[in-house]
């Protein structure tokens, strides 16, 4: 399953357009996690919690992104976006989302 | 399908769990108040411990900050007099730990209360004593007082809710909803609770002894239970629950007494001394 | 107990009336999906494809804001304690991006489009600026719609 924010693949022609293939999740902090960003807060400098938090998120949308890709019959997804937003206090989602195509060697 | 164009569905379990979500939030639920009442009894124990470690000189000090009038208004009066004589004829040969004493003052309170704090200060409610008919019940009462001073529970009780506030104040506002904050303060009032009760039962006992000690029978202690039972039961609304409540049920307490006089060898019943001229009710 | 009952009730209420409103919905989206399955084709490409030919841009959006219920909300505060992920936020999540979605689609449908190009999304929390106040989630899906010449029509 290839991946990607292009457009085209080199070396390979789209022949089918899916259609849109999307990866989301919401996940929260635990005490411990705010905890120490509070601490943090006082000092300054990067939350290595929530920094680990939010990758972890990014890369279950993008497994979630994959597996929907893959049940479609999909041979690659392009165009992929992501977005992050907070959705509640202590939780965020993030999502990624992009065309499922099937090509085939150019 | 073959067209080149085409707008395929996704599967709907990919982004969606099919968890029931009301199971895991009970669960989750569950698992919280779990937390919040092992820490609160960790913290409580902690505390206590600390607390009871305190000099009592120290507690005497705190207590003289928060209880005792100014010095121009020394003048104890005869109630209070009354009151504490009987305490001191308990207290009579007791061994007590370096500084410990127990000041008791007389409250000008219709409430049936009475309540030892910090400094072996005891305070007894004017409604409680207008509802005792002898100086054996009388001194029941304050014998029971005396055992949480002996035991230093007032100064646990301080000590371990205090840092149980503390704590829990940062637990609370931390996550800050109303439903969750008012939950964690029932749970830990619900295990707080259980200390209490034991401690009322220790106290009870040590109560009884000294009682048992002066007077060599345990007539009219019982009294005591017996009148906060028809109490509660006329005036609460609903009888609290037993796991509600600071102190095990009154009747139970009664029982107690019976129960320990049956193994002192005493009797349940004798001579009762009437209460000193001072306390009683005054004739309207 | 009173006051017991007045925070218990509200739960109660959001629980069992919100998920049968967001069943509903559901079902709601997937009949609206199944009758747009073979019209305004969806992607999130750049380029519209050489086999449209001549045709007229539009730029389109379809936006939703979905609200949370008190039992949500709860679930999220007790989540927030033990961290992990908030189930019943991501089906609030994805319900309003199906709709959203179809929205934009429909918009497309109405306006004569064959495809929409150039998909985006954007959510953003809607709370009284108060991130503990939160009341829902705004979702907005954006793109071009693509609108062929045919011979003799014109676009509305």
């Amino acid at each position: 399953m290839i991946l990607s924010t292009l457009e085209d693949m080199p070396g390979y022609v789209v022949t089918q357009h899916l259609g849109i293939v999307s990866g989301s999740t919401v996940r929260s902090k635990h005490f411990g996690r705010d905890f120490m960003a509070g601490l943090k807060n006082i000092v300054g400098g990067e939350l290595k919690g929530y920094t680990e938090l939010l990758n972890e998120s990014r890369v279950e949308a993008m497994k979630r992104l994959q597996q929907q890709a893959e049940q479609m019959g999909a041979d690659a997804v392009l165009n992929i976006r992501f977005g992050t937003s907070s959705i509640a206090a202590g939780a965020a989602e993030v999502f990624a989302y992009g065309t499922a195509v099937k090509v085939n060697r150019a | 399908m073959n067209a080149k164009f085409q707008n395929r569905l996704p599967p709907e379990n990919i982004n969606v769990s099919k968890t029931n979500p009301l199971l895991e939030l009970i669960a989750l639920f569950i698992g919280f108040l779990l937390v919040v009442a092992g820490v609160t009894l960790v913290l409580y124990l902690a505390g206590g411990v600390l607390a009871r470690q305190m000099p009592f000189a120290w507690e005497d000090k705190l207590a003289a900050l928060v209880f005792d009038q100014k010095k121009a208004d020394a003048t104890i009066d005869a109630r209070s007099a009354a009151l504490q004589k009987i305490a001191d004829r308990l207290a009579q040969g007791l061994e007590l730990p370096a500084g410990l004493h127990f000041t008791v003052r007389y409250v000008d309170d219709a409430t049936v209360n009475a309540f030892a704090t910090l400094g072996g200060r005891i305070f007894v409610h004017k409604g409680l004593i207008n509802r005792l008919s002898s100086e054996n019940a009388l001194a029941m009462v304050i014998a029971h007082e005396m055992g949480h001073v002996l035991h230093r529970d007032p100064a646990d009780a301080l000590g371990g809710r205090l840092a149980i506030a503390l704590v829990l104040n940062v637990f609370s506002s931390a996550i800050g909803t109303d439903a969750l904050e008012g939950m964690i303060g029932t749970t830990s009032n619900l295990t707080l609770l259980s200390f209490s009760r034991e401690a009322e039962h220790q106290a009870d006992a040590l109560g009884i002894a000294l009682v048992a000690r002066l007077y060599g029978h345990l007539g009219g202690a019982q009294q005591v239970f017996n009148e906060l039972a028809a109490y509660e039961g006329k005036h609460a609304l609903l009888a609290a629950p037993e796991l509600l409540s600071t102190h095990p049920d009154s009747l139970r307490r009664a029982a107690f007494v019976t129960q320990e006089s049956e193994r002192l060898g005493l009797s349940a019943t004798g001579a009762l001394t009437e209460l000193p001229a001072a306390l009683r009710p005054d004739k309207e | 107990m009173f006051e017991f009952f007045f925070i218990v009730f509200p739960l109660i209420v959001g629980y069992l009336v919100g998920t049968w409103l967001e069943n509903r919905h559901f079902a709601d989206i997937r009949a609206r999906e199944a009758a747009l399955q073979n019209r305004v084709f969806t992607y999130t490409h750049n380029h519209v494809p050489a086999e449209m030919g001549a045709c007229e841009l539009r730029l389109l959006a379809g936006g939703t804001v979905v609200s949370v219920d008190a039992f949500k909300r709860l679930a999220a505060k007790v989540h927030s304690f033990f961290g992990g992920r908030v189930g019943v936020y991501e089906s609030l999540v994805e319900r309003a991006r199906r709709e959203a979605i179809l929205r934009l689609r429909e918009h497309a449908a109405r306006i004569g489009a064959e495809m929409v190009l150039g998909m985006r999304i954007e959510t953003s929390p809607i709370n009284d600026g108060d991130p503990r106040k939160s009341m829902g989630v705004e979702l907005v899906a954006y793109g071009t719609a693509v609108i062929p010449h045919k011979a003799g029509a014109s676009a509305v």
